[in-house]
C-alpha cells in the first residue's frame, strides 16, 4: 500500500473513533456544513458528477448522475435512504464503516439529503446488524444534539432528520426496490421498473437509495473537491477509495482500503498474505458471490474497478474478494452458492422462484453421485432462463422483475463452465462423504 | 398518437397505455398470467414477455408503457415501438416459463375442475413443451379451506398473486397474502382470520389455474357440460352482468361477466350463490287455495275462476295491483297497461321489498342495499300508474293481481291490509314463500334466471336479462300470462309473440326508452334516453 493514505478507514481503530467528538477534532462534518450554507443542489451534484464517484453497492451507478435524476420541480417530498442491509456473501465493508465511524456515514448522507432536497432520510439496516443499529442511533443521537441534525442544522434554514430502520433479515430487501416495499411496511417484493426509485420510490415519491461506502465518499469529494477523486486510483473512469473485503482460502482475511484500480494479485498476494498453506489458487469470485468466478489464470494482471473486471467476464460488484484454493470441491461450492440464493429468491417471478430451487435438487443429485451427463447441459440452460447469458455489455438482461436472477445464475453457470470436468468427475467417479 | 406494430399488426394507440392492454383491446392474444385489467400490474409470472425492437431485454408486456418517439428515431420511419410476439426468442422464454411453472403442478386435469377453462392447460398446449425435464419429486401440500366457501389447492398454484391483489385493492379487506419465501411461497390467510368479504368468490373466478376453487361448484359437473348464459343479475339494483353455467336445467355456478358499464370484472356472492336460494319450493301448474290447501288446477280452470272472482267482485273497475321489481320491464309494463285498460283510477302500486345499507368497496364495486333488482324500470314501467299502497285499499276493493317478490317481499302494514282487504288475491310466482301463502290463486311463471326481457339498473343501464333455465312444468313466461290476463279482462286479443315484442312496445310508447330494442342491447346493454 505504499503511497496510498487511507480515506475511507483512516480513524479506523482509533480510541472513541465512533464519537462525535472524536469525528469533530477530526475535521469532521466541514463538509457537511459547507454543502449545507454555502453551496446548492446543483453545485453538490455537479462536483460529485465530476469525482466520477459510482455506486458502491454493487452496480456501480455514477452517484451524481443518479441524483441529478431527482426532479427539481416535483411538489413531492424526496427522501433518501442509505441502505446498509449488506447482505452479498463475501462483504463486509459497510459494517465496519458504521462500527468505526459512523459520522462519515451521516456526514455523506447529510450532503446527499441536501444535493436531492430531501428533509427525511432513513438508514435501512439489515436485522442481524444490531450493534451496528446502535452504534448508528448513538451517533445520531449526539448529532441531533449538537444541531447538526433536525431543525436548523449548522445553524441554516434546512431542516433533516435521519431515521435507522432494521430490516428482517432478508437479502433482497438490499435490492433497491425490495427495500423500498420493506420500508412502507411491505413484503421486500422488488417492483418492476420503470418507473425507477428516482420517480417513485419510497411512498411513490423521487427516492435516491445509495449504498453506505458510497455515501461515506460523500465528504471527501465536497472536502477535496470533484478533480482529486479523480484521480485516485489507475483508472479515471471508476476511480476513487475502495475497501476490498477479502475472504476465503487467504492467510489474513480481512477488510483492506486501497485505490480502485488495484490489481487483485496484489490484494490477495501483498495485503492478504497469500493462500493459506501456500496452497495454489484455484479460482476467485471478485465482487460478491453474485460475479461470474474467475479461474486463477483469469485474473494475471486483473485491475479491479469496474470496466476491467468486466471485461474480465464478471463483475466488480461490491469487492466482496472470495478466494478458493486448489482443494475447493467446485461442485460443493456451487451447490453452496446456489443453497443461499434459492434460500433468498423472494419467489415473485416464475424463473426465478422454481428455477432456483431446481439447480439445488440437481446439484444436491450431483452430490449424492446421481448426476446424470444431460444435467449439466440442463443446469446451464435453468441458468439462462432466470438470468440470461453472461453479457455485461447490457448491464442488467435476465429474465426476472430485479438483477436477483442474474445474481444467481451468473456465477452458477460460471461454475460449471469452467470447472466442467470437476462436475463430469462426478458421474463417474464413487463419491464419498 | 404513437402508431405501433404488433407482429403484423399495425395500431395507433394511446400514449401511456400497457402494451398488453392495448393488444388484448386489439384481439391479439398475448398469453399472461399475473396480469388482469382491474388489478395493479406486477409483472412478476414472466408470461407475457415480448421482444421490442431496440431492447436487447424481452420486456414483460403488462407493465411497457406506449410512448412517443421524437420523429428520427422511429423505426421504419413510423413506428413508435415495433413488438415481436412469436419471435425465437420470445417463443423459447414462453416454454421455458410454462416448463418452471409445471415443475411442481400435479397434472391432475382430469379431476380438476378448472380442466377446459385453464390457462395453464392452454397456453402449456399452445406454447409449451411435451416432456419436462424435471426429474425430482413434485412438491405435495395439502388443500386448505381458506373461508367463505373458498379452497385453494397449493399444488395447482402458479403463484401469479391476482387473488391477493384482489383481496388488497378491490375488497379492500386483505385476508390474502403470500406467505414464507421463494419456492416455499403459498397463498394464505392469517392464522384465526379466514377469508371472509362478500366479493370473496371472485378469487375463484380470477385465478387462472385450478388453485382457488368454491366448495359450492366443486367436482359437481365439468365445464365443457356447462351451456353458459351471458345474463344480468338481479339481486339488487346494481345490475351485475353474470355469465350462468347451467346443465340439464339445473345451475351449478354463477360467474362475473365483464361490463365496465355496470359492475367492471367483479360480482358479489349474494349474487354469485343467488341460484341456491330458488332451487326449492318451485311452483308448477296453477294453484287454487281450496280450504286452506292448494289444489293444482289447469289454466283454463284458473283463468275461469278468475274471470268469476273479477265479476263477483264488482267488476274490472274495482281490480287492485301489485307490480314488482323483480320482474322484468315487460311484465310490469304489461302489468301497467293492463291496469290502465281495465280501471279508470289509478290502482297500481309496488311490491315493497326488503331494504338493507348499500355497500362500497375501494376499487368503486357496489352492492346496492335496495334488492330490487329492477326497481328503476318497474318505475319507468308504471310511473303514471302508481299510487302509494295505501289507497289501494281503500273504497271497494276487488281482485289483487300482484307479481311475485321471489321471497323478498317485505309484508309491511299496508300490504298486509291490502291483502286483507281483498275478497281474491292472484299471485303470479315461482316459488312458495310467505308472501304467495296468502295467495287465494297461484300462477306459476318464470323463476330467476328463467325470465326474459329487459331490466333497468339504479344507474339507467338497460340489459337484456337472458334466461339461462328452462321453465318447469306448467309454467309460463311472465310477460306472456300477464298478456293472457289482458287478454282475459279486455277482451282484446294480445299482439305479443315473444319478450322481445313487448320491449319494441315499450320503445314505442315511453320515450326514455324509445331507443332500446332487444338487438341493440348486445350483451353490455344501453342506458335509457337523457343520461350520458
Amino acid at each position: 500500500m505504499t503511497g496510498y493514505e487511507p480515506i475511507l478507514t483512516k480513524h479506523l481503530g482509533q480510541p472513541g473513533s465512533a464519537t462525535l467528538a472524536y469525528y469533530l477534532s477530526n475535521e469532521g462534518y466541514k463538509a457537511a456544513r459547507s454543502a449545507v450554507r454555502d453551496m446548492d443542489r446543483s453545485q453538490i451534484i455537479q462536483t460529485v458528477k465530476e469525482s466520477g464517484l459510482q455506486g458502491r453497492g454493487g452496480a456501480g451507478f455514477p452517484a451524481g448522475v443518479k441524483w441529478s435524476f431527482i426532479p427539481q420541480n416535483s411538489k413531492k417530498p424526496k427522501y433518501l435512504i442509505n441502505n446498509a442491509d449488506e447482505g452479498e456473501p463475501g462483504t463486509f465493508k459497510d459494517r465496519l464503516l458504521i462500527n468505526h465511524n459512523p459520522h462519515q456515514v451521516i456526514e455523506g448522507m447529510i450532503i446527499a439529503a441536501k444535493a436531492i432536497d430531501c428533509h427525511l432520510a432513513f438508514i435501512y439496516i439489515r436485522g442481524e446488524f444490531v450493534k451496528e443499529a446502535r452504534v448508528l442511533e448513538t451517533a445520531l443521537d449526539e448529532c441531533y444534539n449538537n444541531k447538526i441534525l433536525g431543525k436548523g442544522i449548522f445553524n441554516s434554514k434546512y431542516n433533516l432528520d435521519i431515521i435507522v430502520h432494521r430490516g428482517a433479515g432478508a437479502y433482497i430487501c438490499g435490492e433497491e426496490t425490495g427495500l423500498i416495499e420493506s420500508l412502507e411496511g411491505k413484503r421486500g417484493w422488488p417492483r418492476i421498473k420503470p418507473p425507477f426509485p428516482a420517480i417513485e420510490g419510497y411512498l411513490g415519491c423521487p427516492t435516491v437509495v445509495n449504498n453506505v461506502e458510497t455515501l461515506a465518499n460523500v465528504p471527501h469529494i465536497i472536502a477535496n473537491g470533484g478533480q482529486w477523486f479523480r484521480g485516485i486510483g489507475a483508472n479515471p473512469e471508476s476511480p476513487g477509495p475502495k475497501l476490498y473485503c477479502v475472504s476465503g482460502h487467504v492467510k489474513k482475511p480481512g477488510v483492506y482500503e486501497g485505490p480502485c484500480g488495484t490489481e487483485l494479485t496484489t490484494i490477495i498476494y501483498d495485503w492478504a498474505g497469500g493462500i493459506r498453506d501456500d496452497n495454489k489458487l484455484k479460482a476467485v469470485i471478485p465482487g460478491g458471490s453474485s460475479s461470474p468466478v474467475l479461474k486463477a489464470n483469469e485474473i494475471d494482471g486483473l485491475k479491479m474497478d469496474f470496466p476491467s473486471v468486466q471485461a474480465a467476464g464478471s463483475m466488480f460488484g461490491s469487492a466482496g474478494i472470495i478466494v478458493m484454493d486448489e482443494t475447493t470441491d467446485m461442485v460443493q461450492a456451487c451447490y453452496n452458492l446456489a443453497r443461499f440464493y434459492a434460500h433468498e429468491s423472494c419467489g415473485q417471478c416464475t424463473p426465478c422462484r422454481e428455477g432456483t430451487t431446481w439447480l439445488i435438487k440437481i446439484l444436491d443429485r450431483f452430490t449424492k453421485g446421481q448426476g446424470r451427463q444431460e444435467d449439466i447441459d440442463l443446469m446451464l440452460d435453468v441458468t439462462d432462463n432466470i438470468g440470461g447469458l453472461i453479457d455485461l455489455s447490457y448491464g442488467s438482461f435476465g429474465k426476472t422483475i430485479c438483477p436477483f436472477g442474474e445474481a444467481v445464475s451468473w456465477p452458477v453457470r460460471a461454475m460449471v463452465e469452467k470447472f466442467r470436468p470437476e462436475f463430469e468427475s462426478y458421474l463417474t467417479e464413487k463419491v464419498t462423504g | 398518437m404513437p402508431l405501433i406494430k404488433i407482429d403484423d399488426r399495425e395500431l395507433e394507440v394511446q400514449a401511456g397505455d400497457k402494451l398488453l392492454a392495448v393488444a388484448l383491446a386489439a384481439g391479439l392474444e398475448i398469453p399472461h398470467y399475473c396480469y388482469h385489467p382491474a388489478l395493479s400490474v406486477t409483472g412478476s409470472c414472466r408470461m407475457c414477455l415480448v421482444e421490442i425492437e431496440g431492447m436487447p431485454r424481452l420486456q414483460t408486456s403488462c407493465s411497457v408503457p406506449v410512448s412517443e418517439l421524437p420523429p428520427e428515431k422511429k423505426v421504419d420511419g413510423k413506428f413508435d415501438m415495433v413488438v415481436h410476439t412469436q419471435s425465437e426468442k420470445v417463443v423459447a422464454a414462453r416454454k421455458l416459463v410454462l416448463e418452471f411453472l409445471l415443475l411442481n403442478h400435479p397434472l391432475d386435469c382430469p379431476v380438476c375442475d378448472q380442466a377446459g377453462e385453464c390457462f395453464l392447460q392452454d397456453y402449456s398446449f399452445q406454447h409449451g413443451n411435451a416432456h419436462s425435464r424435471f426429474i425430482e419429486d413434485k412438491r405435495v401440500r395439502a388443500n386448505e379451506d381458506l373461508g367463505s366457501g373458498v379452497v385453494i389447492n397449493h399444488n395447482r398454484c402458479i403463484m401469479c398473486t391476482r387473488c391477493v391483489r384482489f383481496t388488497r385493492e378491490i375488497a379492500g379487506t386483505g385476508e390474502l397474502y403470500v406467505q414464507n419465501r421463494g419456492y416455499n411461497n403459498k397463498i394464505a390467510v392469517f392464522d384465526s382470520v379466514p377469508l371472509d368479504n362478500p366479493l370473496a368468490g371472485n378469487v375463484a373466478d380470477i385465478c387462472p389455474v385450478g388453485a382457488l376453487l368454491l366448495k359450492d361448484y366443486i367436482h359437481t359437473t365439468r365445464f365443457w357440460h356447462l351451456s353458459q348464459t351471458p345474463s344480468v343479475c338481479t339481486e339488487c339494483t346494481a345490475g351485475c352482468n353474470i355469465t350462468v353455467d347451467a346443465a340439464n336445467n339445473k345451475i351449478h355456478r354463477i360467474i362475473s361477466r365483464v361490463n365496465e358499464q355496470a359492475n367492471g370484472h367483479f360480482i358479489c356472492d349474494y349474487g354469485r350463490y343467488a341460484h341456491n336460494k330458488y332451487v326449492e319450493a318451485t311452483i308448477t301448474s296453477p294453484l287454487l287455495k281450496v280450504e286452506d290447501s292448494w289444489k293444482e288446477v289447469s289454466w283454463e280452470e284458473a283463468y275461469q275462476v278468475i274471470k268469476d272472482q273479477v265479476v263477483a267482485t264488482g267488476g274490472g273497475a274495482n281490480l287492485r295491483a301489485l307490480a314488482s321489481p323483480v320482474y322484468p320491464n315487460e311484465t310490469n309494463f304489461l302489468l301497467a297497461n293492463l291496469v290502465d285498460t281495465v280501471v279508470e283510477k289509478k290502482s297500481l302500486a309496488l311490491l315493497p321489498i326488503q331494504n338493507g345499507d348499500d355497500q362500497t368497496f375501494p376499487a368503486g364495486f357496489r352492492i346496492s342495499g335496495d334488492k330490487g333488482g329492477n326497481r328503476r324500470g318497474t318505475e319507468d314501467m308504471t310511473r303514471k300508474l302508481t299510487v302509494k299502497p295505501q289507497t289501494l285499499f281503500r273504497g271497494d276493493v276487488g281482485v289483487l293481481l300482484a307479481l311475485d317478490g321471489d321471497g323478498r317481499t317485505a309484508i309491511d302494514g299496508d300490504v298486509e291490509k291490502l291483502l286483507k282487504a281483498s275478497p281474491f288475491t292472484v299471485i303470479l310466482a315461482s316459488n312458495m314463500n310467505k308472501f304467495t301463502e296468502r295467495a287465494n290463486l297461484i300462477l306459476p311463471v318464470a323463476g330467476p334466471f328463467q325470465r326474459e326481457g329487459t331490466i333497468t339498473n339504479d344507474r339507467g343501464l338497460v340489459q337484456w336479462l337472458e334466461p339461462a333455465l328452462q321453465l318447469t312444468g306448467e309454467a309460463k313466461p311472465d310477460w306472456q300470462v300477464v298478456a293472457e290476463l289482458g287478454q282475459l279482462l279486455t277482451g282484446q286479443a294480445s299482439l305479443y309473440t315473444c319478450a322481445g315484442d313487448v320491449t319494441w312496445k315499450i320503445s314505442q310508447t315511453i320515450a326514455a326508452y324509445s331507443r332500446i330494442t332487444r338487438f341493440k342491447l348486445g350483451k353490455k346493454g344501453q342506458f335509457v334516453q337523457g343520461i350520458k
